[in-house]
């Protein structure tokens, strides 16, 4: 029982400490990244431009991101009390952050100028911590040359 | 046409809260949830635990009995005092502590289905405790430091007590109620592991503060009774103070964390006699000169 609670309580310390880290950290970058892709535009709608011809490619970004052991605890907390479970808004506003961030250096390195048509999967995987994987696609566009 | 992604400004999907404000406000809720809820679960299993009928006590530990004895495990409810396999040669410790327990029992006025069954431990721990069925258990430990027979009185009407007022029926259901309850929070292993094994269950028969006191007066009006004055039954917890103080014995004893102090409840039982005009001062019975010898 007392071993539990000390294990609990260093779970809960590492979770903390290397949790909130690697999320300022995590965050800083996709800033940096969303401003370097800013110039190429990732959009819902459905109806891409008509003004000339484009290829059209499938183009994914995928990302896995690990909550802490911390986060979750707070998540289950809330199940019991009810309420906004804000440590994982974070989680899952980072997950598609730097799924599009993904999906657009995929895009570019094809030479697209806009991706079309995009949306988000989420999927929970693993076990004892929550962790997800945020898929984004779309139909990226690329000018033909003729 | 023109496309372009601007750069959301931050805080509309994330909430700014400190991580550690929100730890502190969601887990002391929690605690007070739980603490609710254990208090009414508890509350509840204990009515509910003391509302069962003596007999279903009865039938509870002889079906453990036979459980335990069909698995050739130790029953703690096997070899009670008085009903030894070879009764030609009946043990004077097993013949004294029967009569004594008659004695008590009488005074007590038990209400009827209610049966008293003694248990002697050689065992140089300093206990005794009362447990479902009526089986009362007294240690070795405990006994020999008993100085006179009015404590030894007293010793045995405040565990008959307990049985009489079905403290263990209500004290077990609790903790039933409880156990049940933290096995949906933490899995079935937490329920399995407190209740399968049945000594632990007996042995963590706990009794409330106000369990106790209702003992000990239950106990003293029965001491009056037997002695025509209630003088030698606050050896008793003077004994547990100057074992306390001697800082010899096993302090782990649940005797010792779940009683009140003694200094309250000599207080207390001196308040209780002078109210009833009981008197505080009378010849002391002294234990049979061999008590000692017979306990070794
Ligand atoms: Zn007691």
């Amino acid at each position: 029982m007392t071993f539990n609670l000390i294990s609990f309580a260093v779970l809960l310390l590492i979770g903390f400490g290397f949790g909130q880290a690697s999320e300022r950290r995590h965050y800083r970058s996709i800033k940096k990244r969303e401003e370097q892709l800013a110039g190429l535009a990732a959009i819902a709608s459905k109806h891409p431009p008509v003004d000339r011809q484009y290829q059209q490619y499938l183009v994914c970004g995928n990302v896995v991101v690990a909550s802490d052991y911390f986060k979750s605890f707070l998540a289950s907390l809330v199940n019991i009390l009810g309420g906004r479970v804000k440590s994982f808004e974070s989680l899952l506003d980072r997950g598609r952050r730097e799924a599009l961030l993904r999906l657009k250096e995929q895009a570019l390195q094809q030479q697209a100028t806009a991706v079309f048509n995009v949306k988000y999967e989420t999927v929970r995987v693993g076990g004892r911590v929550t962790t997800i994987e945020v898929l984004a696609y779309g139909t990226a566009l690329v000018p033909q040359s003729n | 046409m023109h496309y372009e992604n601007r750069n959301p400004p931050e805080g509309i999907n994330t909430s700014d809260h400190s991580p550690v404000r929100e730890f502190l406000r969601l887990s002391l809720s929690a605690l007070v949830v739980l603490i609710a809820v254990g208090i009414f679960l508890n509350f509840s299993g204990s009515l509910l635990g003391g509302l069962l009928p003596f007999k279903a006590e009865l039938w509870i530990t002889e079906r453990v009995d036979r459980i335990m004895q069909q698995a050739e495990q130790e029953s703690p409810f096997a070899d009670p005092v008085g009903q030894g396999s070879d009764s030609a040669s009946v043990d004077p410790l097993e013949q004294y502590l029967q009569s004594m327990t008659d004695k008590v029992v009488a005074a007590l006025e038990l209400p009827e289905p209610i049966v008293i069954t003694l248990h002697y431990r050689d065992d140089d721990v300093f206990n005794a405790y009362a447990t479902l069925g009526g089986h009362v258990y007294l240690f070795k430990g405990l006994l020999k430091h008993l100085p006179n027979e009015n404590a030894l009185a007293m010793l045995m009407a405040h565990e008959y007590s307990h049985v009489g007022q079905r403290h263990p029926a209500s004290s077990i259901g609790g903790g039933i109620t409880m156990a049940a309850g933290s096995s949906l929070l933490l899995g079935a292993a937490a329920f399995e592991n407190r209740f399968f094994s049945i000594a632990s269950a007996l042995a963590s028969t706990r009794f409330s503060r106000s369990m106790e006191t209702d003992a000990d007066e239950a106990a003293l009006a029965a001491v009056n009774s037997i002695y025509g004055h209630v003088n030698g039954a606050d050896d008793l917890f003077e004994l547990f103070t100057g074992i306390r103080d001697d800082n010899q014995l096993d302090f782990l004893d649940s005797f010792f964390s779940t009683h009140p102090l003694d200094d309250n409840r000599i207080q207390r039982i001196e308040e209780q006699a002078a109210a009833n005009g009981w008197l505080a001062t009378g010849a002391i019975t002294p234990l049979p000169a061999q008590f000692l010898q017979w306990l070794n």
